[in-house]
């Protein structure tokens, strides 16, 4: 528990308890953050602190981490290793705790650390590492290991090699850098006609028009191509997209230039069709801007351990988990997580669901009960008879569950695709009846009309104000720390009419819990007692209470933990216990269900005991209050009761309690089908079927290296008090695409108006092209950023 | 008149090649990560261990 002078720690900023550590003068919140500091100061990597402030991470014990001494295995090591050759070794890590410049610097000055790294690369985007290094003098785990003490430990999962995510589309800088070329030097080429020079009376003009001919090729043929290959799958599946009426307009514009030129009537609109395409690539560019270090799908072995420990009569081996077969004998150490579904054969198990259910406080297994897949042992090493092999086990099942109702969600068209199918109706309907008006009265100029209305009516501004719009709204909600899958989850955002939370995991954190004492007020001796003997316990209520109280601590000795009941030891002349209603010969009492219990008793008498349950948030009731005022708010949680303090937050019919992950996923299914456009907010594996269903999902993450559930979007759990205002910027962005649609429709009635009547010249178009699109995009761009500073997320 | 057609051969050749930079900057990935070459510039090189060379 923070003090009332905070002082920030010089390595990570974390703010420092009373009894932190100080040296040179600076404050560390944890022995950890110094022993860093020291390490990196010994090697003269000072820097690392002057290119930001406060740049560390805080080195957690992470409880997915394997021993370092696993990598050194050669089936563990070749799953890692890229290449090795003439005792250079490289791997890629993937280390998604680096966030400034400092973590740059520092990781690609690893050989400063180590002298056996030849090099060490960072690729920021994908929060990636490559490390090349003499294995001779180095070995995998050591590097690793090393990697962990300066808090970059690598995420290293059961697949290992990281399937390399989307990749920038190098192609299509490439497509615009040659509508850009062809852009500019064919605006170039065109002034002698803005300033009237007209091909018959100029040779040079002729020459010119050749050259904006060649140069209109690779514009249409290149850089124009992933319109028509967009446009043409729309056309196959029978849908009408806006890349359709855009695909009209640039043929229309490409084959009349080429008509007029050939035909010696005029000098064409080369130039407007190249600043058409180039526009339009920008609006992609821009869209496409994703969160490449996020997965937003996962494979199921990403959360499975690389190897496990397995007992053949006297002997141990590592084997992978898909060898395992039932009857086997696997050990289960400390932190480690239970692969398959097994009985419990020695040791007591103290198994942690929080990967399945979000409830962070372990579960106590006897020998001879049954241990579900995905939980973590914390504790002391137990051996568990395999029951299932990992393709039967509870939580692939679970998985595929959510694979297999994944796909029975319809996809919402787009705003976008249904405007452009009344825009292809509307120009076609125009373009026929100028057609016939002209027919009437100067046949000669029927057809340029047709074409001048197809291409005036290409739909530019109205194809760029979404992706800027989404596109900026992304990376305004990006910074806020919700991470969004791409451009249509922002219009589905904007739709959401009901919020369905889980409780546990989502609205109560993993480490905020509420402390109550039941019994005689105890007094600050002996809070002073109970605090220090926490500390030397391993159980997870006893750090709860250590953080909890505030008292001086004094030194214990003859300290001893009854794994599984709880310990004792001497402070003070005082013998203290802390542990399970037997282990301090408390008297029966009731208990409720949701909390959890921690007996203390001084010197062999029962003195009383605490009362532990989670605890909401901060500012979640806020939240969810907010967020009801713009949408129907829904609870669900696996649990049989709700405590008071969530009730408070929702209406009381709509909180379901004691729900299965599927009763979960029909539930959302269920508020889909009666006409809402749903968001789930869930953590847990057992949310993963709802957030498949629901219309948006949305997986909180206490970490960034923390591994999620498949979904749409991810929120950093610091974030979630701001969902509401990131809901209604989600609206605000839908109707500011909304408001320049109508601006875009403006400029193409006005053009309609020059083409109708046959006054479209080509300088006439190559002014409206441009201009409709920058005031689009200019309007689009200042108006998402002014609806972000009025909910606060403009940074 | 002439001498605008030398003008204009030549400047369509000299953006031709910056083009063509352009275009091989981005397939080799250069456009990939904007973060990390921006702070790498900032790397001193240490004085007691030689840097190796900056190779991209």
């Amino acid at each position: 528990m923070p003090t009332t002078t905070l002082t920030a720690c010089y390595h990570c900023g974390e703010p420092c308890v009373e009894d932190h550590v100080a040296m040179d003068g600076k404050d560390f919140c944890c022995q950890g953050c110094k022993a860093v500091y020291g390490l990196l100061r010994d090697s003269g990597l000072k820097n690392y602190y002057e290119l930001e402030q406060r740049p560390g991470t805080r080195t957690v014990a992470n409880a997915d981490e394997a021993r370092t001494e696993l990598f050194d295995l050669p089936e563990v090591r070749d799953k890692l290793v890229e290449f090795s050759e003439d005792g250079i070794t490289r791997v890629k890590l993937q280390v998604p705790q680096m966030h400034c410049s400092s973590c740059i610097w520092l990781l690609e000055n690893l050989e400063r650390l180590e002298p056996a790294v030849v090099r060490s690369r960072v690729r920021f985007s994908e929060k990636e590492l490559t490390v090349n290094f003499r294995e001779g003098d180095l070995s995998l785990g050591r590097l690793i290991g090393l990697l962990r003490n300066i808090g970059y430990g690598p995420q290293l999962t059961g697949s290992a090699k990281k399937k390399s995510g989307k990749k920038v589309d190098r192609m299509l800088y490439v497509r615009l850098g040659v509508a850009g070329f062809c852009f500019g030097n064919t605006m170039f080429l065109s002034f002698p006609e803005y300033f009237g020079a007209t091909l018959e009376n100029d040779t040079l003009v002729k020459g010119f028009v050749l050259l904006k001919i060649l140069l209109a090729l690779p514009v249409v043929f290149f850089a124009g191509r992933v319109f028509f290959t967009s446009a043409w799958a729309g056309v196959r599946s029978r849908s009408i997209n806006i890349d359709q009426p855009i695909a009209v307009g640039i043929m229309a514009l490409f084959f009349q230039s080429l008509y007029e030129v050939l035909a010696q009537t005029g000098p064409g609109y080369f130039d407007s069709l190249a600043g058409l395409v180039f526009f339009l690539l920008i609006g992609r560019w821009f869209q496409d801007y994703t969160y490449q270090a996020l997965s937003f799908d996962r494979d199921l072995d990403d959360f499975l351990p690389l190897v496990v420990l397995r007992r053949n009569g006297d002997t141990e081996e590592y084997v992978g988990v898909a060898d395992l077969n039932v009857g086997d004998t696997i050990i289960v150490r400390d932190q480690e997580l239970v692969p398959v579904d097994g009985i419990l054969r020695h040791g007591t198990g103290r198994i942690d669901n929080s990967f399945i259910t979000g409830e962070p406080l372990p579960v106590r297994r006897a020998i001879g009960e049954t241990i579900k897949a995905g939980g973590r042992q914390r504790g002391a090493a137990i051996e568990v008879e395999v029951l299932l092999p990992f393709a039967k086990s509870h939580l692939k099942r679970l998985w595929e569950e959510q694979r297999e109702t994944g796909d029975e969600r319809p996809m919402m068209p787009r705003t976008m695709d249904l405007v452009a199918r009344r825009f292809i109706v509307a120009v076609f309907t125009i373009a026929a009846l100028s057609a016939v008006y002209w027919w009437l009265h100067e046949p000669a100029r029927a057809w340029p009309v047709v074409t001048a209305v197809l291409i005036v009516a290409c739909p530019c501004a109205l194809a760029l104000s979404m992706p800027f719009a989404y596109g900026h709204t992304i990376r305004l909600l990006g910074k806020n720390g919700l991470f969004l899958r791409d451009a249509d989850v922002v219009e589905r955002m904007a739709n959401v009419d009901a919020v369905v939370f889980d409780k546990t995991g989502t609205l109560t954190a993993r480490e905020a819990w509420g402390v109550r004492f039941e019994g005689a007020p105890l007094s600050a001796h002996e809070k002073s007692l109970v605090r220090s003997l926490a500390r030397h316990s391993t159980h997870p209520l006893s750090a709860v209470l250590y953080a909890d109280l505030k008292a001086p601590l004094a030194d214990a000795v003859d300290v001893g933990e009854t794994p599984g009941q709880g310990i004792r030891g001497t402070l003070r002349g005082v013998e203290t216990s802390l542990g399970n209603a037997a282990f301090s010969h408390a008297p029966s009492l009731t208990t409720i269900p949701g909390e959890a219990y921690v007996f203390i008793a001084l010197d062999g008498v029962y003195r009383g005991r605490f009362a532990i349950r989670k605890k909401a948030r901060d500012g979640m009731a806020e939240s969810v209050m907010n967020t009801s005022k713009y949408a129907a708010t829904y609870l669900l949680t696996g649990d049989t009761s709700v405590d008071a303090d969530t009730a408070r937050m929702f209406t009381p019919g709509n909180m379901v309690t004691g729900c299965t992950p599927p009763e979960k996923a029909k539930f959302v299914s269920g508020l889909r089908n009666a006409g809402s456009t749903v968001m789930m907010v869930g953590d847990g594996l057992n949310d993963a079927g709802a957030l498949k269903q629901s219309d948006v999902g949305v997986t909180v993450s206490e970490s960034s290296a923390a591994l999620t559930p498949a979904s749409d979007a991810i929120i950093e759990a610091g974030a979630l008090h701001k969902l509401p205002h990131m809901l209604r910027l989600g609206r605000k962005a839908h109707r500011i695409v909304f408001a320049s649609l109508v601006l875009s429709l403006a400029y193409n009635v006005v053009g309609l108006a020059f083409a109708v009547s046959g006054n479209l010249t080509p300088i006439i178009a190559a002014i409206l092209m441009p201009l409709s699109s920058v005031t689009v995009v200019t309007f689009v761009s200042i108006a998402v950023w002014g609806a972000a500073r009025q909910e606060n997320l403009a940074k | 008149m002439s001498v605008i057609i030398l003008l204009i051969s030549a400047s369509t050749l000299v953006a031709g090649v910056f083009l063509f930079a352009f275009i091989w900057a981005a397939r080799t990935g250069q456009f990939d990560d904007d973060r990390s070459p921006a702070v790498r510039i900032l790397n001193d090189d240490s004085p007691a261990t030689p840097s190796p060379s900056k190779k991209q």
